[in-house]
């Protein structure tokens, strides 16, 4: 019975141990402090049942919920590899995972991960920055090469949402008393308070309401700007709302949560039946001040992109707007068409709301996305 | 299955906590691997509600820290007690009296104790719940390492406190930002789904149980159902429980329309989802119900 438990105590030990390895091939960080309390914990139950070593692998070996899915899928594969019968040649199994490692996509921007190299390397292999094109119009990219076109937005994307917050800061003159610095200051005057220290509160950052018109003026950028959104989405250090519009507002935030790009445009494409319509934003804005109001706070920058043209109702579009610029923390407005050398806001709509914007930028190729990540982007 | 993990889910259950296993296997591992326990789950699925049964079931406090935005050691930790050591300093001024030290103003007795130092401090095993941490900032994250990994503090100027009673750390999540590696590598992992079935029916007929159980039937069923609908926010098994608590409160027998109506706000918590709700859920929802089968 004795060399029962120890045996399988040993199959057990090992299992777990090539488990913790294929994770990590397949980029899911275990460490080694996990690795050592599954191992404790799998001495600890003495119990081999299938179920149960499960759970200890749930609890022990993954720490997000995107893992698990990893989990079980190496889980399966190992299993099926012990289960069975193969030559002695050990390099087969090996072979057959490495295949099967996924390159990952991970749905945060990970600063400090350290499979973050491999994960954007295995993520846009076979492209290379120098093709892309930064001044090109979107209008004139070839289908072609849009693959790599939307790699670089998604690069950009990620650099510009991570964002480092604090909430106080030491300050030289102005702002709070800083009681607990001074005090520590004082122990160099044997306890007397010769200077007092500061401490200010540094912003902290804003929410963002992404409105974008998908009209049928607007559509090819409309798919840049939904992609540009998706990958600010991913990152989850920045707060979006998004909401699309042609003739009526709808906001699509959840449809954004998807695991890939063309999942999310398939699901935006369910839920959204205007597209390619006419353009209604003093309606859509409407919307955006009554139905979802609770989205636009005085910490939220809002985001419209739209060329302008509007086949609305123009005095409501001015009142709207006025009522946004008054609840919202600023309004940056991206028209494309703004990328043309000679071109004025003279579209109705666009005459009208452009003095209730505090930002108007171009939004027509990559370099204008930059320019507006780096608006939106952490000052410091 | 194992017999441990069968007694933690009784134990659980008496304490009006329905649990699977992978929370009883959570906790068991938390108590003999002396490690925190990281939960994660969709809102009002109770996660926080862990850890005081789990307190319940030790017989011992819940200490509860709720992360916000700018949340920083003085305020989770520790702090001096800046006025009583202002005080401390004048007073011996004017009693000419040189025996106060600097080491005596950094002593135990101008120490606040906030409450992950009070959770280490305890005379027993406490609960400590750090609820919401996706709420504080991730340079926060970084002060409760040596908490989590190791239970104790070191303070500059006192040195390191170290807990007698390593007490039973719970953090919860709602995702609303990505924690970093480093915190979640110390921590073993939970994640909570919304309830199957079977298990949202068993925690309605627990904790409401004057509701009947056809009725608990259909309140599971339509709630379950609704969770499946396109809405801004899914309801919870909080929500759900309130629900059957608001029907059975206001005389409800048998779900139907005009009772659902009345009792909406507890469910819907959004208001285009309860616009969508009445103008279309709400009637196939019912149809569903009333034919009966668990969906």
């Amino acid at each position: 019975m004795a060399a029962t438990l120890s045996d399988n105590l040993r199959i057990t030990t090992d299992f777990s141990l090539r488990l913790c390895t294929l994770l990590r091939q397949s980029g899911v960080g275990v460490g080694a402090q996990q690795s050592i309390a599954c191992m404790q914990a799998v001495l600890l139950l003495e119990s081999f049942n299938e179920e149960e070593l499960k759970g200890v692998y749930r609890a022990t070996l993954i720490n997000r919920k995107q893992d698990l899915h990893q989990l079980n899928l190496a889980y399966d594969l190992l299993m099926k590899d012990y289960l069975t019968p193969r030559p002695e040649n050990k390099e087969v199994p090996e072979e057959r995972n490495r295949t099967t490692v996924i390159a990952r996509t991970r749905e945060y921007a990970g600063g400090m991960a350290p499979a973050k190299d491999e994960d954007e390397q295995a993520r846009t292999e076979g492209y290379s920055a120098r093709q892309v094109n930064h001044q090109k119009d979107f209008r004139l990219v070839n289908r072609r090469s849009m693959p790599d076109y939307v790699s670089e937005l998604e690069r950009i994307a990620r650099r510009y949402a991570t964002i480092a917050r604090r909430k106080t800061k030491r300050a030289k003159r102005s702002g709070r008393v800083d009681l607990r610095a001074s005090i520590r200051e004082s122990v160099k005057f044997d306890g007397e308070i010769m200077k007092l220290r500061f401490k200010r509160k540094v912003p902290t950052h804003s929410r963002f309401v992404v409105v974008c018109d998908v009209s049928g003026s607007m559509e090819i950028y409309g798919v840049f700007l939904l992609n540009f959104l998706y990958h600010l989405h991913r990152m989850r250090k920045i707060r979006v709302e998004s909401f699309v519009f042609s003739t009526y507002l709808q906001s699509l935030t959840k449809e954004f949560r998807s695991k890939n790009f063309p999942e999310m445009l398939r699901n935006v494409a369910v839920h959204f039946t205007g597209w390619s319509g006419g353009t209604k934003i003093g309606a859509a804005i409407e919307s955006l001040n009554e139905t979802y109001a609770t989205s636009v706070t005085p910490k939220t920058t809002v985001i419209i992109m739209s060329d302008g043209w509007d086949t609305g109702n123009i005095p409501l579009l001015e009142r709207e707007m006025s009522k946004l610029r008054r609840r919202a923390k600023s309004v940056i407005w991206i028209n494309p068409l703004k990328g043309d050398l000679d071109y004025e806001p003279l579209a109705m709509g666009m005459a009208i709301a452009r003095p209730y914007c505090d930002h108007f930028i171009a939004g027509h190729n990559i370099e204008s996305f930059a320019e507006f990540a780096r608006l939106i982007g952490p000052r410091d | 299955m194992n017999a441990r993990y069968d007694e933690i889910i009784a134990s659980l259950r008496r304490c009006d906590y329905v649990a699977d296993t992978d929370i009883a296997t959570s906790l068991f591992l938390a108590e003999h691997l002396n490690k925190p326990i990281l939960i994660e789950g969709e809102a009002g699925v109770g996660k926080t509600e862990i850890a005081r049964v789990l307190a319940k079931l030790k017989n011992t406090e819940l200490i509860r820290l709720q992360c916000y935005e700018g949340l920083d050691f003085n305020a989770a930790l520790y702090e001096w007690n800046y006025q009583k050591q202002i005080m401390s300093i004048r007073l011996n001024e004017l009693r000419g009296n040189t025996a106060l030290s600097i080491g005596d103003l950094y002593s135990a007795e101008y120490l606040l104790h906030r409450p992950i130092l009070k959770a280490l401090l305890a005379k027993q095993r406490t609960v400590l719940l750090l609820d919401e941490i996706d709420r504080a900032d991730e340079e926060f994250e970084a002060l409760l390492l040596e908490t989590l990994g190791e239970y104790q503090i070191s303070i500059p100027e006192f040195g390191t406190i170290r807990a007698e009673h390593a007490p039973y750390v719970i953090l919860t999540s709602n995702r609303t930002r990505e924690l970093t590696d480093a915190l979640r590598r110390r921590c073993l992992y939970l994640w909570i789904a919304y309830p199957s079935f079977q298990k949202e029916l068993e925690v309605i007929q627990l904790k409401v149980p004057a509701i009947g159980e056809s009725l608990a039937f259909q309140v599971t069923t339509f709630v379950q159902a609704l969770r499946r609908e396109q809405l801004n926010k899914v309801p919870g098994l909080s929500e759900a429980i309130d629900w059957a608590r608001a029907l059975q409160g206001t005389g409800v027998r048998v779900l139907e329309r005009a009772g659902v109506e009345n009792t909406v706000g507890v469910l819907l918590k959004d208001r285009q989802d309860v616009k969508t709700f009445r103008d279309t859920l709400l009637g196939t929802l019912l149809e569903k119900v009333s034919g009966g089968n668990p969906l």
